[in-house]
Formats: C-alpha cells, structure tokens, sequence
C-alpha cells in the first residue's frame, strides 16, 4: 500500500456542527499553540443540523426565570432519566454560552421592545426563554462561528469523513479519514479526539436531517468499544413537511408554529389533540404531538398523502408571514400558502437524544475521546424540549474544547497502529473489490421502510424482533455493496459507507428498545403503553463485547437533585 | 495605491459625469441654437471664445471629459486584471497624456481670448 | 401519462477528461419535483458516476448552488415546475474551478470571503448584552443582508469576477457591510481600508447580476454602494 497521508495533531475534532466549531474555539483559546485539525464530512459549517434549526436556544436570562426551572422543564419533558448532572450543567452553562455567542463571536439575536433578547415561548417550557433570530436561528449561529475559524490557526479539512478511530493501548490515538474529493485516506494522528457527528435519523423514511448525516461517529466509536446509553429514544418531530416523493419531505416545520398557536386536524377535520391532551392541545410536547399525529394517521383518519394538516390561517396571514417568513418562504416552494392554507405534514425522524454516555467534561469509558452534541446521551433523557439542542451542543462543544485542550497538555502522544489502520481501509474499499453485490440505493431504501414501519414512532416486542432479525439480514447484505466507477467523489461508495454506519445504529436502537419494556418519552410500546417508574427509572446502556455484538445492561437513574415525587 | 485615492477618483468620476451633462447640453444648445446658419464657421467659433465666460465653459469641459475619459479607461484595465507593470504604465500614460492634452487644449482656448477678429 | 423531463448534464473529470461534454438523461417528473430531485434521480438510477453536492435540501447550506437553465440557483429550491419547460440543462456554477462534473472549488470563494475578515471582532470591554431597541433602523439595513448562505450563486453571476480573479467579489463585500455596519463590532476602520483596494468595492459597477440570482433576496449592489459612500466619506474626514 503506498504511503498514505499522515497528520500529526494535537486535537483532531469530527464534525462542524455547533458542538465542533464551539470545541475548536474554545481549544485554541485555551491555548493558541495546539495544532487543531477539524475535519468535515461536507463543507466547513454547511453539513448537519446546527444550521437547520429554526426554533431558537433556550437560556435562563430574565430575572424572573431561573436554572430550577429550566432545570425541571428539562427532567420533565426528559421523562425523568435524564443524567441530573449533565442536565443541570446544560442549564447553568447556557447563559454564559449565549452572552459569547453575542459578544464575542459576534451572534445576533432578536430584540425585544426593551432592547434586550426576545424570548419567545416554546413548547413544553414553564417560562418563555427561547431566543432566536427570526425563524432561522440555526444559520446566524453556525455562520457566525464559522466566520471565528477563519480568525484562528484551525487546520480545516473539507470533504474528509472519519471511517474509524484508530486506538492503541486502550487509548483513542487517532482517526482514519476519507478524502472524499480524492477517494484516497487520511490518517491523524493525534493525542485527542473530540466526536461530534451527529445521529443518525436519516435512516427513517421520513426524516429532517442533512442528508449526509448517518451516524457515522456513533457507529465508529461503538466500534471502538464506547459505552452508550438511551440508544432507544429517537425523537420524531411532529410537523415534518410532507412533499410526495420530494427530497423536501420530512424538513421540519418548527415548533414555533404551534407555541404561537397553531392547529393540527385530521382528515375529518377534528382537532385530535383534543383526544390526546386536551389540556396543552398542540403545545403538548413533541412526543406527545408525534404519537397522536401518527396514530391518526395509522388508524385511517390522516390525508391521502399520509399526513395531518397544520393550519396558522386562523392567525391571520400578515401575523404568519412576518414572524414566520423563513418557513412561509419555504412552503411556497410545495405550492402552498403557510399563512392562509392548511399544510400537509407528518412525524419526522429527528433527534437522537440516546448517544455515548459521557460526564460534564464530555469524556467517556474511552480514553481520549471526548463526545459533544447528538452523539452523546444522557442530556435530555428520553425526550429532548425545542431549544435545547442547540443549547447542548454549543455548551457541551466549549466543555469538550476546555477539556481536551487541558488533557493533551499533560499526556503524550502515541503513535497509532499501522496493521490497524490498512486493515480498515482495506475493509473500507472492499466494495470496489467484488465482481457482483448489493445495490446500495435498493438497500437504503428498504432500510427506510423497515425502520419506519417496525421501530419508528409506535413500537411492540413482535415488531422490533422483526426489526432486528431484518436488520442483521441487511447488515450481512450491507457488507456485499458493490460499487464501481472512479474513487473521486464517489457518491455511491459513500452512500454504502452510510448504510452500513447506519444499520449498526439502527441495532442498538432496536435492541434498546426491545429491552424497554414500558413506555416513556419518545419510546412508545403499544404493548406497554403505560410509564413504569417502578421497574423502569433506569437508563439502557449499550457496548461492544469481545465478539463485536452489542451488550445491553441498566443503570439505575441518579437522582441527584430531583426525584418524581418531588413533582406531583 | 492609496485607498483614498480611489475613493475620490470615484467621487471625481461621479462629479464629472454630471458636470459633463451639464456641460455638453450648453456645448450641444450652443452650436445648435446658437449658431446662425448651417455651417459652424470658425469666425463664429472665434467670437463665441471671446468672452471668458465661454472659455472657462470650454476649458470645464475639455478638463471634465480628459478626466472622466482616462479615469475610465484606467478602471476598464483594472477590471481585467491587468498584471502590475502593465497597470502602472497605463496609469502614467494616461496621467501624462491627460495632463499634456489639458494643457494644449488649454492654451488653445486660451488663444482665442487675444486673437484679432 | 407521466411528464418526462429531457435533461442535459455537464460532465467532466479533470483527471481523466480533456474537454467536458454533456449527458442526456430522461428522468420522469414527480410531484413537487425540484432540480435536486432531477440530479438525485439520474445518480441513484441511471449514472452512478455523477458527482454533485448538497447537504440540507431546504436552502439553508448553499451546498447545492448550481448553474440551471441559465441562472444559478440553488437546486433544492427550484422548483422544475417554475421553470416553464421541460427541457433542463444544469452545468457547475460558473467562475470557480470544476473538481467533477456539477462539483466546484469553494475556495477561491472563501479565500476571497476570509480577506475581508469575516469574524466579529469584539469591542473592548463589554461585559453584558447590548441593548439594541427593536426595530432600529440602522439594525434593519444590517438584518437583510446577514442572511447570507455563502451559497456562491452571486459569485457566480457576476461578471467582474470573471474579468477580474482578484476581485473581492458580492458575498464577501456583503460580509463586510454587514461587519462594518455593526455598531457592537470594533474592526470597522480595517475592514474599510481593506474593501477600499482596488479589487475591493470600486471594481462593482453596479450590475444587479447578484441580487438578480440571490435565493435570500440580498442585493450586495445596495450594500457595496453604502460601502463606497462611507468610503467617500472617509477619505473627506467624516466619519459615520
């Protein structure tokens, strides 16, 4: 094999959502000396979902607000198997993260008639916290911290996709990379790796993140061996636009609709919510709202199209269009009219609060990893609130950035394993090799339908059996992609790359959910359909054993500041 | 080059453009209007040139046109990305050949104000 | 019957390719169809080899800018029904180097972007969140134009930046306006000097190609004449 492409670094960060950029700064500032390699799947600050998010960051800064009740709002709508410490670090750090973001890096939020930040309501919140600029909060943060990179010495890598970390010793000592441009290998080695990929709910049919996005750092460090917890709870956003066979399908229409009163009718023309919570109707939270809205649609009360329509005409168009102009803008592109018309739309694979169990400072059983944003779990427990996302990954990416810059200044680096690395690659370009195989677009697809059918928003233990049994099946199949034609740019091999990353994920969300036998959050058993506290306030955790399949175990809840009868 | 410079050659394009409407609708009303017969004898142009006030009028618009002239010329070279050398020569030539034109169309103009008839 | 879409494709690989040629491929039309659709269509099912980016696919990234029937757009928001034809033709968005096929460099874009200094450079001792009234106007001038995606579709469309490859360009003096405008930001003067080159604001000539092509309805040409007029103020000695 000839001589492959080697980085040496101090930091190598995967990833360039708002957990990756906010790592980057806060490593170099710690010391500006580090030699900080970020390396992105797509371009610098264009993948992933920070830039997608709409809603706003939720933050305690009126006086009249407090961290208790953030706190609180956040255990609850977590369904109480939140990591307590994590949870209380999110709300307690968020106020000095937003007044950086302002100050320093440069963010504008919008104001309100007294010229401070406008907090809006948001749903499943006891006080109106959430900020934002206009509908598209998502673009201001992320361009913004963006532009900081270029300010700094942050070695940026475009286009390459982390295949595997390699390790040493039972250490992380560094990654193996795709140039994706070029179709050939990068390998860093480095004395940290800080991971923030993402998740991988874009294996559902009907789905709201970038495309790119599959899990890819969730399955490479299960891969490693790092310990996960709450793989279960996939979050499905209720209102995902519905555009026939369109990419536009499954594009999230924000919440922010309904916190400022919107409806949501079934095909009769009922207002559903009024059967499923009537006292919060369709300011209920997101689980809630997806279940119902499903439910509808699966006993035969949805649109043709499969959907449930949302209407803001009653709030009058001139109202719509101004505080809502990114969507209304949107939904035009469909045909449609957000503010005078009803607008077809469904449930939408979303977030993934279950990820990599980690402390405040984002390590985890791996030494030298160090996990920030979606990949990691145990935030928000088993349903994350609107708002909090973006909250998690800025304040845990500072954490991760603070954390790692400290821990490569007092350990060494060690050089990785070469065997390790050409074994990977080898695997990696594997596809090229047969003469015949799977088709990776056909697999994709049934992946889709499967996961959507049998482990999506309504789960039982006969359907996730079936899920796993065709998921170990696609698996072996996975590993028969054929692919052809030139290495550069290669959207096919990249894509069996994706399939492959994702039905791992998709097993360890099946196997967890097979596990949980009640129904809490985002994970609904129609076998057991009732919350079980008794038996069930624990989180499922998840590892490699020595044969490479995934053990399941429990961990009780810590209750560290709050329990459930302290709430009645 | 000194970005002042810049802006007030721009500043200087955008004075001069209006000048020149100005100053080319008085040149194109005057031998239009103001010329008696078809042809534009020079003794008519003689006499008009008499009066200072006429001269100052001409040599305005002498300046303003070599001005606006040159300098867009120079902003078409430099919205080809001409390399250095070549940007800087052409700026001189037009400095110096806008300088010289000024100055003989001036004394030119001049002229008229002593000439007999 | 199903409408059939007749699409022409810019191919080429520069490293194996010596002149690009274009590929005719018949894709039928779905319901809501955008010009992603198209090009996901023919990779996924009729030539594999095809090579394009995309990201978000609701016109948030500007990863999917592309040259289509004539203009550049991006391609998750155009819709193949607003095109009035049924006869497509897309090529890579114009002045900027081809990797592959519909596939540009960015970086001479961001190379451009990063000279204006495109970072918030933070006043000198603020400790709490500046307090801006609502609606302030001169917020209002800003907000506009902050929306910017970086998608490279103005870039692309105007001419002076294929006449002259120094040329800062629209976005990145959009960014600069955007920055110097901002009464919190502390490195307005540098930013100035820096647009006041040559290849800075003086080589806009007023075209409106960009705000013409812009998916957020920006007009750079408004903003880079505010840059000249505080230029011009400037070099007069008033300051703004």
């Amino acid at each position: 094999m000839k001589d492959v492409n080697q980085i040496n670094a101090d930091i190598l960060i995967l990833g360039s959502g708002g957990a990756g950029f906010m790592a980057a700064l806060h490593a170099y500032d710690v010391n500006p000396e580090l030699n900080i390699v970020l390396a992105v799947k797509g371009l610098a600050g264009k993948s992933g979902c920070t830039r997608m998010v709409q809603g706003g960051y939720n933050v305690v800064l009126d006086p009249k607000d407090s961290h208790e009740k953030h706190f609180l709002d956040t255990i609850k709508g977590g369904g109480f198997i939140n990591n307590q410490e994590l949870a209380w670090t999110l709300v307690t750090d968020a106020p000095k993260i937003v007044l950086e973001l302002e100050n320093k890096v440069g963010c504008f939020f919008d104001r309100g008639p007294d010229g401070m930040l406008h907090q809006k309501s948001f749903a499943g919140q006891s006080f109106d916290r959430t900020i934002h600029r206009r509908d598209l909060t998502g673009i201001e943060i992320i361009a913004r911290l963006r532009d900081q990179i270029f300010a700094k010495d942050i070695q940026v890598l475009e286009e390459c996709r982390g295949i595997d970390l390699l390790t040493k010793d039972n250490r992380v000592v560094g990654a193996l990379l795709l140039d994706i441009r070029s179709g050939e290998p990068i390998v860093v080695n480095c004395r940290a790796v800080i991971l923030c990929t993402g998740g991988g709910a874009t294996m559902y049919k009907i789905a709201a993140p970038s495309m790119e996005k599959s899990g890819d750092g969730v399955a490479m460090v299960f891969r490693a061996g790092a310990e996960f917890i709450d793989m279960e709870m996939m979050q499905f956003h209720p209102t995902g636009l519905l555009a026939g066979e369109s990419r536009l399908s499954g594009s999230v229409l924000e919440e922010g609709l309904r916190g400022a009163g919107g409806r949501l009718y079934n095909a009769l023309g009922e207002r559903f919510m009024e059967r499923y919570d009537s006292e919060r109707m369709e300011r209920s939270t997101r689980d809630q709202v997806a279940r119902a809205s499903y439910m509808e649609i699966m006993e035969g009360r949805g649109t043709q199209n499969g959907g449930v329509l949302l209407d803001m005409s009653h709030l009058g168009a001139e109202f719509v269009e101004r505080t809502f102009p990114g969507m209304v803008d949107r939904v035009k592109d469909i045909g449609k009219d957000l503010a005078r018309e009803p607008i077809e739309v469904s449930p939408t694979a979303h977030f993934h609060m279950g990820g990599v169990r980690i402390d405040r400072d984002c390590r985890c059983n791996l030494e030298g990893l160090f996990v920030a944003g979606e990949d990691a779990g145990g935030v928000h427990g088993a349903n994350r609130l609107g708002g909090n996302g973006v909250a998690e990954s800025t304040v845990f990416g500072a954490r991760a950035g603070d954390a790692s810059a400290k821990y490569v200044s007092e350990c060494d680096n060690v050089t990785i394993d070469y065997e390790q690395m050409y074994y990977i690659w080898q695997e990696t370009t594997k596809p090229f090799q047969l003469a015949k195989g799977e088709d990776a677009y056909g697999l994709r697809n049934e992946l889709k339908l499967l996961t959507w059918e049998k482990m999506g928003v309504v789960r039982s233990k006969e359907l996730l059996e079936q899920s796993l049994s065709e998921l170990n099946e696609m698996d072996e199949r996975a590993k028969q992609i054929k692919v052809s034609g030139a290495r550069r740019y290669n959207m096919e091999w990249n894509e069996a790359l994706n399939i492959l990353n994702l039905i791992t994920v998709g097993k360890m969300i099946a196997k967890s959910a097979l596990m949980r036998e009640e129904s809490r959050g985002s994970h609904y058993r129609s076998d057991f359909p009732e919350i079980d506290n008794k038996n069930w306030l624990k989180n499922i955790c998840l590892i490699r054993d020595e044969k490479g399949d995934m053990r399941l175990y429990t961990r009780p809840v810590i209750l560290s500041r709050i329990k459930p009868d302290d709430i009645t | 080059m000194n970005k002042d410079f810049n802006a007030l050659a721009w500043l200087l394009q955008r004075i001069t453009a209006v000048g020149l409407v100005l100053l080319l609708g008085i040149h194109f009303w005057l031998l239009h209007f103001k010329t008696h017969g078809e042809v534009i004898k020079f003794s008519d142009v003689s006499m008009r040139l008499h009066t200072w006030t006429l001269v100052l009028i001409d040599i305005c618009l002498l300046i303003f046109g070599l001005y606006h002239a040159s300098n867009g010329i120079y902003s078409i070279v430099q919205d080809y990305s001409v390399g250095g050398n070549g940007r800087r020569v052409t700026l001189w030539v037009l400095m110096c050949g806008g300088c010289v034109l000024a100055i003989i169309g001036g004394i030119s103009l001049f002229r008229f104000l002593y000439v007999a008839g | 019957m199903k409408n059939i879409l007749k699409v022409k494709v810019f191919r080429c690989d520069p490293e194996t390719d010596t002149t690009p040629r274009y590929d005719i491929f018949h894709v039928p039309e779905i319901k809501n169809m955008a010009v992603l659709d198209v090009v996901f269509h023919i990779q996924n099912n009729q030539d594999r080899s095809l090579a394009f980016r995309s990201s978000c696919r609701i016109g948030m990234c500007g990863s999917c800018a592309m040259f289509i029937n004539g203009k550049a757009r991006l391609a998750c928001r155009t819709g193949v029904a607003t095109l009035g034809t049924k006869e497509l033709t897309i090529t890579p968005l114009p002045n900027l180097p081809v990797i592959k096929d519909l596939l540009v460099d960015m970086d001479p874009f961001f190379e451009k972007y990063e000279k204006i200094k495109p970072y918030f450079i933070p006043e000198e001792g603020r400790k709490d969140f500046c307090s801006v009234p609502e609606g302030l106007k001169e917020r209002r001038l800003i907000d506009e134009m902050l929306e910017c995606i970086t998608c490279g579709a103005c870039y692309s469309a105007c001419t002076i930046v294929t006449t002259n490859p120094e040329y800062l360009g629209p976005a990145a003096l959009n960014r600069a306006f955007c920055l110097i405008a901002d009464k919190r930001d502390g490195g307005g003067d540098e930013r100035l000097r820096i647009v006041s080159d040559s290849n800075g604001i003086w080589r806009c000539h007023g075209q409106f190609n960009c705000g013409e092509v812009c998916p957020k309805k920006i007009t750079p040409t408004w903003t880079i004449q505010q840059l000249k007029k505080r230029s011009v103020f400037k070099m007069m000695g008033i300051h703004l």
